[in-house]
C-alpha cells in the first residue's frame, strides 16, 4: 500500500512540481548583419598564413609548410610518406604526399617507391659520375666549365619509371595536383617537385540512389564503404580547405565516423559542438547512421533534426554554405547539420533547374504537406460540426452516400487509414515479381470492394487516397513519417472539438516547432529571427541564382559572400567594364 | 497484488479519460442524422396563428450509382404562434434534427406582409443557421402552395434551382433579388424602404390582359403570376413587393420594376418595345444597359424636388426588311423615342412610389442625409413622411448603338 | 538568458495581437453608434491623445533603462509597494482573460457547438495555454509572431473583399452626434488602446533597448489603422443601428464576404484564425501573469504556476452566466478598473523619476 501511494505520489510530482533539469542548451548566436564588414571580412581569411610561392630546397622547410597547409595532423586521409631516395648511389632526403582513397596505392608501391627506395640497377649506376668538363674559348685563355650533376634532370629522366610527369616549381600547382588525386614528390636539395599521375579512386561503380530519384542531376550515390564516400567529397569540393576528420565511435565496434566541413566557411562553434557531441558517446557499438543521428540529436521529439541523405552533391551543397557532414562507416546515408525546417521540404534539384520550375514544385510539395496533416482531420471536423460550409449538392451526395454506411465516421475513418498503412507496409516485403502490383491494385480493389459492400463512403476512399499521395509527395522520408503520425492527432481532435480541437492542434503544432533548435540554431529559421532570407541560398522559394549572393546568416559562416553583386559578368557590356 | 494495481489504476485512468469525452456527442450532429431545409414559407393560419411549411431535400437512398440523378424533395407544413416554436414542432415529427444551414429561399404569403413582418424578420436574423443571403419572396398565392409547386423543369438539383432562378433577374430587369441582410438593414435603417421580389404560381385563371395598356407595354406589365405563359402549373418569379414599416403596401409590374432598377443604379440589362417612329403599327424592340444614374434632391419650400439624369445605351433587336434603322437621322429619331418613352414610365412609376405608396423604395434618402451633419436634425427632418410631396425631373439620354449583326442602309 | 531577448518585429507583434483580440471581441459600442466617418475622427483623436501619452512614458521610462514597472515601484517605496503594484496587474490580466475567454466560449457555442457544454470549449483553450507556457517564452513570441502576421493578411483580404459592399452614404451626417458627443465618449475608450498596459512590463525583454521607443510609437500608429479601417468596414457595410445591436460585428461582416461564385462561404478561415489569436493572446497573458508572480514572490521559475492560475480562469468563466453581465462587467467596471491602473503606473513613474533626479542631484 505504501509502495503504491509512493507511486502515485512521485507520478504527481513529476507531473506537476518543477525540477531543476540541467537542459543542455547550445545556441548558435546569430550574425548580425553589418554590411560594412563583410568587404573586411573577406579579406581577413582565416588561412591566412604566408602564402609562399616557390618551392624551396630545404625538404624540411617544405614537409612543414605542407603539414601545415593540409593540416596534416587533423586530417586523416592525408598521406605523407618519407623516405630515403637513392640516385647515383647516393641518398637523398625526400617524402612523397597524396591522398589515400585518390591514388591506386599499387602504382605507388611499384612504380614510385620501389624504383626509388630499393637499391637496383638503374639508381646505383656511377659510371658517369665523372664531372663532364667543357673548355671553352673566350679571350684566348679557356675556361673550364664543370657541368654539375643535376639531380632533378637525373630522376625525371632516369630514375622513376612512371608514364605521366610534372615538374612544378609553385606549391599553388603542387596543391592543386594533389587535390586532383596525384602524387607529389619532394626531393631535398632541389626546388621542384614531380607531379605522378596515379589516380585511383573509385567511379561510377557506385550505384544509382535507390530512394531520391531525380530527373537532371547526377546520378551518383553514396556507398558503405567511408573512404570512398569521402573521395567523392574530395572529388566534388576540390580545395584544400576541407577538412575530413575522423573519430572512432563505440567500445567494441570502434566504427569510423567522419566529420567534414570547410575550414574558412564553417563556424567554428558548430563544428566543436558536433565533434563534442560525436566524442562524448557511452555505446558499444554503432552500426547505421540512423543510431548515431538518434544519439547526437537535440531533442527526441518526432521532428528530424538532421537532414539525412544518400546524394553526394546535396552534401557538396551543403558543405559549400557551412555545414558539417558526418559520414558513417558502413551506412549509405550521411547526415548533415544543423537542418531547419525548409530544408526537408526543398529537393536536390531545386537548384538546377530554373527558379521557376522549382518554385512551382514548391508550392505544390507546401500544399501536399498540409493535405497529410490535416485533410481527414479537417473533413471530419466540416461534416460534423460545420456542415454549412460544404455546397449544398455535396453535402446531399455525402449524406445519401453515408445512409448506408453502419459505422459512425471516425470509425470508418480509422479502419480506413489502418488499411492503407498495411498496405503501405505489406508493399515492402512483398516478393520482387508482384510487388508493384500488389500495391496499385490491392488498394484499388480494396476501397472498390468496400465501398460495394457497404463498409465505407466513396468520399471517403477519395480522402484517404490524396492524404496518402501527399504524404509521398514530401522529398524527406523523416517528415512524412511526422506527419503521418501527426495525421492520427489532428483527426481525433477534429472529431472531438471540430475547428476549435484543430485550431488547438495548430498552435501546439506551432509553439513546437518554435521551440525547437537543431545543433543551436532555430527551427523556424531563416524567417523568425529574421535572417537574411531575401538572398541567401537557404529559403523556402528558390531564388534566381543571380541573386544567391550570400550564404545563410544563421549559420553564422565566416565567408559571408557567395558570389558577387553581379554574378554574371559577360552581360556587362564590354563598355562597362573598362 | 502489484498487477492487480497496475490494472486498477489503468482502469480508473481511462474512464477519467473518456469522461473528458462526454461533450462531443457527435452522434446526433453526424451528416446524415440532419434534415437540411431548402426553402422555408411563412403563412398566415387561423386567428393568430402562423402556418409554417419547410420543404426538404431527402437524399437518394441508393448507394450503389456514383451520382444521384435527382433529389428529391418533400413538403410538410405546420401551424404554431411562432416561428421559434414552430421550428420545435416540426423537430418532434420528423426524424432527423433539421438544420437550416441551406436554406435558400423564405416565403411570405401576401396576405401576412399586408399585416406586418418586421418582427419575423428579426427572428429570422437572430438565428445563426439562416445565412443571410437567403432570398425573400412575397408570394400572390399561399406559401405551401408555392412550394409545393416549385419543381425544377430544367434541371434536377433543386437548390441549385434557387440559386438559380432568383438570379435571372439580371438579364430581364423584371425583378432584383432581395437578401434577408438587405431587407433587415433597410428596415433598419431608415435611408430607403425595403423591397422583395414578388411570386406567385402560373395557372390558367390567373392570365389577365389589362385592357387599358398598349399592347406595346403587354410583355412587361404583368406580375407573378399572370403571364401568358403555358405549361404546367410552376412557379414564376416577376415584379417587385413594396413596403413601408414593415407593411406591404403595394406590388410593381414589371416595366415598374425596370425603372425602379434604373433610379437605383442595378440595372444590368432589359428589353422594351418602343413604338416603331417610321410606321405607326409596328414596334421596335430594344436591349438597354444602363450607364449612369445621377439623383439630386434639393428642397423648395420644404417639400423635395428631385430630378434624375440617365444615360443608357440601347442595341436594335428588331430587324426586318422594311426598317430603315441604318442611316444616322434614324437613329436619333429613334433615340428621342426611346427617351422619351423612358421618361414617361420613370416617371409614373416615381410618382406611384411618392403618391399612392409614400415608400422611398428608391434611396433617395440618401442623397438627403448627406445634407445633414448630425444625426438628430436627420430625425428631426422625417424623410419618410416628407417623401408623399416630392416633384421629380427626369431626363433620360440614350447612346444607340445600332443593331447587332445585320444592318440596311 | 540570451533565449529571451526579443527583436523588433516580435514585440511590435506583441502589442499587436492584443488589437486584434480587442476587434474580436467587439470594438466598444461607444464608437459604433456614428457614422463612419465621424467614428473615425473620434478614433484618430482618441490615437492622438494615446501618443501623447506613449510619448509622454517614453520620456519617463528613459531614466530606467530596462526594468519594467515592478522595478520602479521597488525603487521608489520598497517591497511594498511592489508587491501592491504586482497583485494590481495579476487582477488585472486575469479579469481580461476571463473575460475574452467567457466570451468565446459562449459565441463559439452559439454559433457552432449548440450541446457542448461551457466548460468543455474552455478546456480547449486551456490545454492549449498551459502546453504552450510549460515549453518557454521565446515559443509564445515566435508562434506570435507568425500568428498576428497571418492573421493580419487574412483580415485585409477580408476588408478588401468587403468593399464590394460599401455604401458609401453611411459616412453622412458627417458629425454624428455632434462634436461634443464624439469626442468626450471617446476619450474613456482609451483603453482600446489597451497595449498601454503591455508597454509598462516588456521592457526588460528587449534586446536592443533603444527598440522600445521606436515600438511604443509603431505599435500605436498600427494600431490605429487597425481600429480605423475596421470600423470604418463595418460602418460602411452595415447600418449602426444593425451593429450596435449585434453581438459578434467581426462574424457577421465575415459571412458576407464572397468573390463571386468562387468563395463563398468562407467564413470558417477567418474563424479559424481569429481562433489561433485568441490562443497567443490567452498565452501570452498568462506568461505576463505568472512572471509577474514570480518576481513578487521569489519564485525560481514559474512553470508551476502555470497549472494553479489556469485553473484560477477556467473555473472562473462559471462567474459570467450571459452575456448582459459581461456587457457589465466589460464596459462599466473592468474599463475604469484599467484607467485606475495605467493612471497610477504613470503616477508611479513620474515620482520615480523625481526621486531618481533628487539622487542624482545630491551625488
Amino acid at each position: 500500500m505504501n509502495n503504491f501511494k509512493n507511486k502515485i505520489l512521485s507520478f504527481l510530482d513529476n507531473l506537476f512540481i518543477y525540477k531543476e533539469t540541467n537542459k543542455y542548451d547550445f545556441f548558435l548566436p546569430e550574425k548580425e548583419s553589418c554590411e560594412v564588414n563583410t568587404q573586411k571580412k573577406d579579406e581577413m581569411d582565416i588561412s591566412k598564413q604566408t602564402d609562399y610561392e616557390d618551392i624551396f630546397p630545404n625538404i624540411n622547410i617544405n614537409l612543414e609548410y605542407m603539414q601545415i597547409k593540409y593540416n596534416a595532423l587533423i586530417n586523416s586521409d592525408v598521406v605523407i610518406r618519407e623516405f630515403n631516395l637513392i640516385a647515383k648511389n647516393n641518398e637523398y632526403k625526400a617524402f612523397l604526399i597524396y591522398l589515400d582513397g585518390m591514388v591506386d596505392s599499387n602504382m605507388i608501391n611499384d612504380f614510385i617507391l620501389k624504383p626509388l627506395m630499393l637499391r637496383n640497377s638503374a639508381n646505383t649506376y656511377i659510371k658517369d659520375n665523372q664531372n663532364k668538363s667543357i673548355t671553352i674559348v673566350k679571350n684566348n685563355y679557356g675556361i673550364k666549365k664543370v657541368k654539375k650533376f643535376n639531380l632533378e634532370e637525373y630522376i625525371f629522366n632516369s630514375l622513376v619509371p612512371q608514364n605521366s610527369i610534372k615538374k612544378y616549381t609553385k606549391f599553388k600547382d603542387a596543391i592543386s595536383d594533389i587535390n586532383s588525386g596525384n602524387c607529389i614528390l619532394f626531393v631535398d636539395t632541389i626546388s621542384t617537385v614531380f607531379s605522378l599521375e596515379v589516380k585511383g579512386f573509385k567511379a561510377r561503380s557506385i550505384g544509382e540512389p535507390s530512394n531520391e530519384i531525380i530527373v537532371r542531376g547526377s546520378q551518383e550515390a553514396f556507398v558503405e564503404v567511408i573512404r570512398t564516400n569521402t573521395s567523392i567529397l574530395r572529388r566534388l569540393v576540390n580545395n584544400e580547405n576541407l577538412i575530413i576528420e575522423n573519430i572512432d565511435v563505440g567500445k567494441i565496434s570502434k566504427t569510423k565516423v567522419a566529420v567534414c566541413y570547410l575550414n574558412n566557411i564553417a563556424n567554428e562553434d558548430l563544428v566543436y559542438e558536433v565533434k563534442y557531441r560525436i566524442n562524448n558517446l557511452d555505446i558499444d557499438t554503432l552500426i547505421s547512421s540512423g543510431q548515431l543521428e538518434q544519439l547526437i540529436q537535440d531533442d527526441s521529439s518526432i521532428f528530424p533534426q538532421l537532414i539525412s541523405t544518400e546524394r553526394p552533391d546535396k552534401a557538396v551543397n551543403y558543405l559549400f554554405e557551412g555545414r558539417v557532414v558526418v559520414i558513417v562507416n558502413g551506412s549509405p546515408y550521411i547526415l548533415i547539420a544543423p537542418g531547419v525546417l525548409v530544408d526537408y521540404l526543398s529537393s536536390p534539384e531545386d537548384l538546377n533547374l530554373k527558379h521557376q520550375y522549382s518554385n512551382i514544385l514548391k508550392l505544390i510539395r507546401l500544399i501536399a504537406y498540409f493535405f497529410a496533416l490535416l485533410l481527414p482531420g479537417l473533413y471530419i471536423a466540416i461534416t460534423t460540426y460545420h456542415q454549412e460550409l460544404i455546397p449544398t449538392e455535396l453535402l446531399l451526395a455525402i449524406a445519401s452516400s453515408r445512409e448506408t454506411v453502419p459505422f459512425p465516421l471516425i470509425f470508418e475513418i480509422i479502419i480506413m487509414e489502418l488499411s492503407f498503412e498495411l498496405i503501405r507496409e505489406a508493399g515492402l516485403r512483398v516478393p520482387s515479381p508482384i510487388g508493384p502490383t500488389i500495391g496499385i491494385v490491392g488498394a484499388l480493389i480494396l476501397g472498390e470492394a468496400a465501398v460495394s459492400a457497404g463498409i465505407v463512403s466513396p468520399i471517403l476512399i477519395i480522402i484517404v487516397a490524396i492524404t496518402g499521395i501527399s504524404s509521398f509527395a514530401i522529398p524527406d522520408f523523416s517528415l512524412s513519417f511526422t506527419l503521418r503520425l501527426l495525421r492520427f492527432v489532428f483527426l481525433i481532435l477534429g472529431a472531438v472539438g471540430g475547428f476549435l480541437g484543430i485550431a488547438l492542434g495548430i498552435f501546439v503544432y506551432l509553439c513546437f516547432i518554435s521551440n525547437l533548435k537543431s545543433f543551436g540554431v532555430p527551427y523556424t529559421s531563416p524567417y523568425i529571427p529574421n535572417s537574411n532570407f531575401t538572398n541567401s541560398t537557404t529559403s523556402f522559394f528558390t531564388k534566381p541564382i543571380w541573386k544567391r549572393e550570400k550564404r545563410p546568416s544563421f549559420l553564422n559562416p565566416k565567408k559571408d559572400n557567395e558570389e558577387g553583386k553581379i554574378s554574371m559578368l559577360w552581360k556587362k557590356s564590354k563598355k562597362e567594364k573598362e | 497484488m502489484n498487477i492487480l494495481k497496475k490494472t486498477i489504476s489503468i482502469i480508473l485512468i481511462s474512464i477519467l479519460i473518456l469522461l473528458t469525452l462526454t461533450g462531443c456527442k457527435y452522434e446526433n450532429n453526424s451528416i446524415e442524422n440532419q434534415a437540411y431545409v431548402i426553402a422555408l414559407g411563412i403563412d398566415k393560419g387561423k386567428e393568430n396563428l402562423l402556418k409554417l411549411s419547410f420543404q426538404f431535400a431527402t437524399p437518394s437512398s441508393d448507394s450503389t450509382s456514383s451520382s444521384s440523378s435527382g433529389s428529391e424533395t418533400t413538403t410538410t407544413t405546420v401551424e404554431c404562434s411562432s416561428i421559434s416554436s414552430g421550428f420545435n414542432l416540426m423537430n418532434s415529427y420528423i426524424s432527423k434534427k433539421l438544420n437550416l444551414s441551406h436554406c435558400k429561399v423564405i416565403i411570405f404569403s401576401e396576405e401576412l406582409a399586408s399585416i406586418g413582418i418586421a418582427e419575423e424578420i428579426q427572428t429570422l436574423i437572430n438565428k445563426i443557421q439562416i445565412r443571410p443571403e437567403a432570398s425573400i419572396i412575397i408570394s400572390k398565392c399561399s406559401a405551401s402552395d408555392f412550394i409545393e409547386n416549385a419543381k425544377p423543369n430544367l434541371m434536377s438539383l433543386i437548390a441549385k434551382y434557387y440559386e438559380i432562378i432568383v438570379t435571372s433577374g439580371k438579364y430581364t430587369g423584371y425583378y432584383y433579388n432581395s437578401t434577408l441582410e438587405n431587407f433587415y438593414s433597410s428596415l433598419e435603417e431608415g435611408l430607403i424602404e425595403p423591397t422583395a421580389m414578388l411570386g406567385g404560381i402560373n395557372v390558367e385563371n390567373l392570365h389577365y390582359i389589362d385592357k387599358n395598356i398598349n399592347y406595346i407595354d403587354i410583355d412587361s406589365s404583368y406580375v407573378a403570376g399572370t403571364s401568358l405563359v403555358e405549361d404546367e402549373n410552376l412557379i414564376q418569379l416577376m415584379g417587385t413587393a413594396v413596403f413601408k414599416d414593415g407593411k406591404l403596401v403595394g406590388e410593381l409590374n414589371g416595366q415598374e420594376t425596370i425603372s425602379h432598377l434604373i433610379i437605383t443604379n442595378k440595372l444590368e440589362q432589359c428589353i422594351i418595345n418602343i413604338p416603331d417612329p417610321f410606321s405607326s403599327d409596328n414596334l421596335i424592340s430594344v436591349s438597354i444597359t444602363l450607364n449612369n444614374t445621377k439623383n439630386k434632391v434639393e428642397f423648395v419650400n420644404n417639400s423635395p424636388f428631385i430630378t434624375v439624369d440617365t444615360s443608357v445605351e440601347a442595341y436594335i433587336l428588331t430587324y426586318s426588311d422594311a426598317s430603315n434603322y441604318g442611316t444616322e437621322e434614324a437613329l436619333k429619331i429613334i433615340e428621342k423615342y426611346i427617351n422619351s418613352y423612358l421618361a414617361t414610365h420613370i416617371s409614373s412609376y416615381l410618382y406611384k412610389t411618392a403618391k399612392d405608396y409614400n415608400s422611398d423604395i428608391a434611396g433617395f434618402g440618401k442623397k438627403v442625409i448627406s445634407k445633414y451633419t448630425n444625426i438628430n436634425k436627420w430625425n428631426e427632418s422625417n424623410w419618410s413622411e416628407n417623401y408623399k410631396n416630392a416633384f421629380f425631373h427626369v431626363n433620360v439620354s440614350t447612346d444607340l448603338e445600332g443593331s447587332t449583326l445585320m444592318i440596311n442602309n | 538568458m540570451v533565449a529571451k531577448k526579443i527583436c523588433f518585429a516580435e514585440a511590435i507583434a506583441l502589442i499587436i495581437i492584443l488589437v486584434i483580440n480587442r476587434i474580436i471581441l467587439g470594438i466598444p459600442k461607444s464608437l459604433l453608434v456614428n457614422s463612419a466617418f465621424s467614428a473615425t475622427l473620434t478614433i484618430i483623436f482618441v490615437s492622438i491623445i494615446t501618443i501623447l501619452i506613449i510619448l509622454f512614458i517614453n520620456k519617463l521610462f528613459k531614466r530606467f533603462i530596462a526594468s519594467d514597472i515592478l522595478d520602479i515601484s521597488e525603487f521608489l517605496a520598497g517591497n511594498l509597494l511592489k508587491k501592491i503594484v504586482g497583485i494590481l496587474y495579476i487582477l488585472l490580466f486575469l479579469g481580461i482573460s476571463i473575460l475574452c475567454l467567457s466570451y468565446i466560449c459562449d459565441v463559439l457555442k452559439s454559433i457552432y457547438f449548440e450541446d457542448a457544454d461551457k466548460l468543455f470549449l474552455a478546456l480547449f483553450f486551456i490545454i492549449g495555454i498551459v502546453i504552450v507556457n510549460r515549453m518557454g517564452f521565446s515559443s509564445i513570441i515566435k508562434s506570435n509572431l507568425i500568428i498576428v502576421i497571418l492573421t493580419t493578411i487574412v483580415m485585409i483580404v477580408m476588408f478588401v473583399l468587403s468593399i464590394q459592399l460599401f455604401v458609401p452614404e453611411r459616412l453622412f451626417p458627417l458629425l454624428g452626434f455632434g462634436i461634443k458627443e464624439n469626442s468626450f465618449a471617446g476619450l474613456t475608450d482609451v483603453f482600446a488602446f489597451s497595449g498601454l498596459t503591455y508597454i509598462m512590463l516588456i521592457f526588460p525583454f528587449f534586446k536592443d533597448t533603444q527598440d522600445f521607443y521606436k515600438t511604443n510609437i509603431i505599435s500605436t500608429i498600427l494600431v490605429t489603422i487597425y481600429l480605423a479601417i475596421s470600423t470604418l468596414c463595418l460602418l460602411l457595410v452595415f447600418p449602426n443601428s444593425v451593429i450596435s445591436e449585434s453581438i459578434f460585428n467581426m462574424y457577421i461582416l465575415a459571412r458576407l464576404t464572397d468573390l463571386g461564385a468562387f468563395l463563398q462561404n468562407t467564413d470558417f478561415i477567418y474563424l479559424l484564425f481569429w481562433i489561433l489569436s485568441i490562443f497567443s493572446y490567452l498565452s501570452i497573458n498568462m506568461f505576463f501573469i505568472t512572471n509577474i508572480f514570480k518576481k513578487i514572490t521569489n519564485l525560481k521559475n514559474r512553470t508551476a504556476v502555470v497549472y494553479a492560475f489556469s485553473l484560477i480562469i477556467f473555473v472562473s468563466i462559471l462567474l459570467i452566466n450571459n452575456i448582459t453581465s459581461y456587457n457589465f462587467l466589460l464596459n462599466n467596471v473592468y474599463k475604469y478598473y484599467m484607467i485606475a491602473v495605467i493612471v497610477l503606473s504613470i503616477i508611479i513613474l513620474i515620482l520615480a523619476n523625481i526621486k531618481k533626479k533628487k539622487n542624482s542631484n545630491k551625488t
